[in-house]
């Protein structure tokens, strides 16, 4: 996996779960979408983890989405599928 | 990377030779030459071993060179997709200019070819020597041109035959609606603590009566 921060391969083995989990405390007012409704369709494994498949949406363009998807349920017509 | 293999002369004349040896020799002489696993004794020893007549077709030779003389190409060229893979991954010739170019290098072909024709338009009206009447149409048409190259003239994402790049669409719409949680470096080791967890509940579906996950 790659580390944004260094943008080096990371071994997924140091990924404190339950660190990550902690981050995702419930917020007031932010509808559950449950946890397994969204299952990734392309899985980048293999040979292909160190090429680039996408990127990130830069900050400001970011947080202006935010805006507008925050409330929306993390589904698969959401993301297109 | 292309690669170029020809069927070079010494290797003709190898074949002549042999062919020559083969069709003068007497049947007697063929049944003293069937394979041996014996040293050689002369040097005409190891093309005899290899001749195509004593065996399978192509067996005892690499690729083509054990078909008949007749049945070999000239020249063969050889396409290397990749020269640091480990297997040979290479592909069978071919004569259209499309079929070697990647879809996307195509795209990018055709958009260099419009920019020169842009380059082009440009000059022919810098140099003062255009038609007003002629510009209108050229225009348009290069204005339709440019708005077709975005979308990669129609075809949008090859590899994933749909409009929609589902690998950005993931970090737009993910990595924007939990920006607090995740930041900017956080989305993948995220995703991956999600994927495990996805796994786990598709193995331990959740009971139906009391909505909690069943004991593993």
């Amino acid at each position: 996996m790659r580390d944004l921060a260094t943008y080096a391969p990371r071994d997924v083995t140091t990924i404190d779960a339950a660190a990550v989990r902690a981050r995702f405390a419930p917020r007031a007012g932010r509808p559950s979408s449950g946890p397994a409704r969204v299952r990734p369709t392309h899985t980048t494994t293999g040979s292909t983890s160190s090429s680039t498949m996408a990127t990130n949406d830069p900050p400001p363009r970011a947080l202006i989405l935010h805006l507008l998807v925050r409330w929306v349920p993390a589904t698969p017509r959401a993301l297109g599928s | 990377m292309t690669c170029s293999t020809t069927t070079s002369v010494p290797t003709r004349l190898y074949y002549k030779l042999v062919a020559r040896t083969w069709s003068t020799a007497s049947p007697t002489t063929r049944r003293s030459n069937a394979p041996s696993t014996s040293a050689p004794d002369d040097t005409r020893a190891a093309a005899r071993r290899v001749h195509p007549a004593g065996q399978s077709q192509g067996q005892g030779l690499p690729r083509r060179l054990g078909l008949p003389e007749a049945e070999r190409p000239e020249r063969e060229t050889i396409l290397c997709k990749d020269p640091f893979q480990s297997h040979d991954e290479r592909v069978e010739p071919s004569s259209a200019l499309s079929e070697r170019l990647d879809p996307y290098q195509g795209f990018r072909a055709a958009r260099l070819l419009l920019l020169l024709g842009l380059a082009g338009v440009f000059f022919w009206l810098a140099s003062g020597r255009a038609h007003r009447g002629g510009c209108a149409p050229l225009a348009v048409g290069l204005a339709a041109a440019a708005a077709l190259a975005y979308p990669n003239f129609g075809f949008f994402h090859v590899y994933y035959k749909s409009p929609i790049h589902w690998h950005e669409t993931f970090h737009y719409f993910m990595g924007a609606k939990y920006l607090p949680e995740l930041g900017y470096t956080r989305i993948y080791e995220a995703t991956w603590v999600a994927g495990r967890e996805a796994r786990r509940l598709r193995a331990d579906p959740p009971d139906a009566r009391s909505g909690h996950l069943c004991a593993a």
